[in-house]
């Protein structure tokens, strides 16, 4: 008996440990669909804090994708994988992500990443 | 009862063990924020003012060590939220979890509204409502202070159409049927890219194209950023 007084509050103290609040990575990656057309952002993850003053924007969609990633214009290859770089500035930046096919169906994302140094 | 026993202390460690993944999984600039209650205008954010030696000391590390924009010292937060009021001097955010926190503004503060292009905007720009992320240092009292404001778009920045070309000048215009029935024109410039360079060539009327330029608030003709050519083969 004088195991589980012991015990128990263990137990309970432990399941019941706050998460701490505040800003916190969404998981990744993050998959979108949209009829035939698929997105799949596997870094950064939203709400990323970054302690470089780059990120780099990795992801899969199907072969010919267009893609707009704020100022950089990107055909996604036969391989269905793309990357890139972005700069950063200190605070938070906006990652906008628009990717279209051939048929004009589309996917927007706007990701938030922090570049704390 | 030894079984049990054992039982229990297994499920002691594997719940110690998920708390502490918690705790490290979470980023260290949100363990120590507290958020305020509803805050009036100006009034600025408090935190537990009262800490030990060894927070004390902690947060003076912080403070070595994140020094970054402006002058401003403090440990480095981050936040985001819903823009509930803002004025001159301060901006007050309410939290998914419906809670309110309010920082100063400064004249350090940088605040970047990306649908007003790159130049750096006002505190009066910041409208009610509008989603926005808050970069701010805390200070020894808890009081938060803005360094970098981000206003959230609410829809891309950028529109993809894809169509037809049925007019093209170069170097000055593209028009394209496109697949939603309007017709769209864009004015090409040189800093308009022609993607993929190998099929450059094939830029003519009747090209299956795919057009990115700004989102069309106004009306007006819109500069191409970029066109991309697809394959002839290819509906």
């Amino acid at each position: 008996m004088r195991f589980w007084k012991i015990i128990l509050p263990l137990i309970l103290l432990a399941a019941c440990a706050p998460v701490p609040a505040g800003v916190t990575p969404s998981p990744t990656p993050i998959e979108l669909t949209n009829g035939a057309l698929w997105l799949r952002i596997i870094s950064p993850a939203d709400e990323a804090i970054l302690a470089a003053p780059q990120v780099e924007v990795r992801g899969e969609a199907p072969a010919g994708t267009v893609l707009s990633i704020n100022n950089e214009i990107l055909i996604v290859p036969a391989e269905e994988e793309f990357a890139v770089t972005l700069p950063l500035e200190e605070g938070p930046n906006a990652i906008e992500i628009f990717a279209s096919d051939i048929e004009g169906t589309e996917i927007t994302l706007i990701l938030v990443v922090t570049y704390q140094p | 009862m030894k079984r049990i026993s054992v039982l229990i202390v297994l499920l002691t460690i594997l719940g110690l063990f998920f708390t502490a993944t918690q705790v490290l999984a979470s980023p260290a600039e949100s363990v120590d924020a507290k958020k305020t209650p509803v805050h009036t205008p100006g009034a600025q954010a408090t935190v537990n003012a009262v800490k030990t030696p060894g927070a004390q000391a902690t947060a003076r590390a912080i403070q070595r060590a994140t020094e970054g924009i402006g002058n401003q010292h403090g440990k480095r937060v981050n936040y985001r939220g819903t823009i509930a009021s803002a004025d001159a001097a301060s901006l007050t955010l309410t939290l998914a979890d419906g809670s309110s926190v309010t920082f100063s503004l400064t004249a350090d503060t940088r605040i970047r509204i990306p649908t007003l292009g790159q130049t750096a905007a006002a505190a009066p720009a910041l409208m009610p409502g509008a989603k926005a992320g808050v970069h701010a240092a805390q200070d020894e009292t808890g009081a938060l202070t803005a360094l970098a404001v981000l206003v959230i778009p609410g829809k891309p920045l950028r529109a993809h159409r894809v169509g037809t070309v049925t007019d093209y000048q170069p170097g000055a215009s593209l028009t394209i049927q496109a697949t939603d029935g309007n017709t769209y024109t864009f004015l090409l410039t040189t800093a308009t890219e022609i993607l993929p360079a190998d099929r450059a060539n094939q830029l003519a009327a009747g090209a299956r194209v795919t057009v990115i330029a700004p989102r069309d608030v106004t009306g007006g003709v819109l500069t191409a950023r970029g066109v991309i050519i697809h394959p002839a083969s290819q509906p």
